[in-house]
């Protein structure tokens, strides 16, 4: 019977020593791929010298992450704006699903919380249920755990165009922080959709799968983007929405 | 402990950028790709567990890949090389064209792990064991997607 020929990407594995010596036997490897895949590794290095693509990654990830060491120190600040920004809002007659909303900008709680900062110069100023955002606002999205294990963080523009916040991608696992407010290690650019922007954090004690959150904020993008998501597992829902100003220009 | 990001690139950027290379077939945009990939591990250091982040990188680089074909504007860049001419393993002009079309249909109501499962099972040879451990679905998920696919491959071909 034929052998059949190793994948590209364990020729990968075995020069990197991560491939378990237990899937393959030492005559099932082609020395001259793994010749190739050296020289290959040696013309890539020396095209793109690691000293200087570290340093390129490391500006990347130093974007990535100013927005997050701007807003966590100012969370105190954030708390006071709290005080004065929102606090005056309860003063206002909301419906109850106003006040359901509320709950998502809550201080404390032993209910999972979503945060949304503004940032605004030097201040980061934490929206309200509700609040009025334009294009080019720079949010930073916060959560609070409140003791729950696994989320998923995702919003829905007005064109119907859903964004994963968290996690990084829908392979990516749920597992969220626990200990307070965690910042998420990016800011989010608002484009020029029009009319809003709602976020949604779904949180559970088991494992989320964030494909399948994915599939159901899809269903509402296309459909009725007031309507919650349809959880049948015990996971809890929270959302936010922001109205989009018009920019004229 | 905190990853050397130099020693990190040195170890496995050429896998990286190579598996971008092979998906985007664009040298400026591959190096672009492999980067991000690169940010988006880095971000999460938490989810290296120490012993294998190869496995980890390579689906990561084939996620971020595929992003990129699905925006339209990389789409334009690299329509002679995209990754449904890949999918597609014609080099006829009039039947690439014709199996660009089909594909970009089949796959424009597909979810977007439809898209990096047929690309591991039928592009990179993976087996359905290794897809699904790559992408860590059971056998019989990926099985089942890829019966959908089919299906769907075949009533769009009738249409």
């Amino acid at each position: 019977m034929k052998k059949e020929e190793l994948n590209e990407f364990y020729y990968e594995q075995i020069l990197l020593d991560e491939f378990p010596q237990d899937k393959f036997s030492r005559e099932d490897i082609n020395p001259d791929k793994l010749e190739k895949l050296k020289m290959s590794n040696k013309s890539i290095l020396d095209e793109y010298p690691p000293e200087i693509l570290a340093r390129t990654i490391n500006d990347k990830l130093k974007i990535n992450f100013s927005s997050a060491r701007l807003y966590i120190p100012l969370s105190f600040a954030a708390v006071f704006l709290l005080f004065f920004t929102i606090f005056p809002l309860f003063n206002k007659t909301e419906s109850i699903g106003d006040l359901n909303e509320f709950e998502n900008i809550r201080l404390k709680g032993n209910v999972p919380s979503l945060y949304i900062y503004r940032g605004n110069g030097n201040n980061a100023e934490l929206l309200a249920n509700n609040a009025l955002v334009k294009e080019k606002d720079l949010l930073q999205i916060s959560y609070d755990s409140a003791g729950e294990k696994y989320g998923v963080i995702f919003s829905i523009d007005g064109r119907g165009t859903v964004t994963l916040h968290f996690p990084d991608n829908i392979y990516s696992n749920t597992r969220l922080d626990f200990g307070g407010k965690v910042s998420l290690p990016f800011s989010y650019e608002l484009d020029n959709a029009p009319f809003f922007e709602r976020f949604f954090f779904v949180t559970s004690n088991s494992e989320i799968n964030a494909e399948s959150i994915m599939e159901n904020a899809g269903r509402i993008a296309k459909g009725n983007k007031s309507e919650m998501l349809n959880l049948t597992d015990g996971s809890r829902q929270k959302s936010i929405i922001l109205f989009k100003e018009e920019v004229h220009r | 402990m905190a990853i050397n990001i130099e020693d990190f690139y040195r170890k496995y950027g050429p896998m990286v950028l190579r598996r971008c290379r092979s998906i985007l077939k664009n040298e400026e945009a591959a190096l672009d790709a492999m980067q991000d990939v690169f940010v988006k591990i880095l971000k999460r250091e938490k989810v290296l567990n120490g012993n294998s982040p190869s496995s980890l990188l390579y689906i990561t680089a084939t996620n971020v890949c595929l992003n990129i074909l699905r925006s339209s504007e990389r789409k334009r860049e690299t329509t002679d090389n995209s990754v449904l001419e890949i999918l597609a393993s014609t080099y006829d002009p009039e039947e690439r064209i014709l199996a660009q079309i089909f594909l970009d249909k089949l796959f424009k109501n597909e979810k977007v792990s439809t898209r990096t499962i047929a690309m591991l099972h039928y592009v990179d040879g993976f087996t359905l064991e290794e897809t699904a451990e790559h992408v860590g679905m059971s056998v019989s998920g990926i099985r089942k997607r890829l019966r959908v696919l089919r299906k769907n491959g075949l009533e769009l071909k009738e249409v």
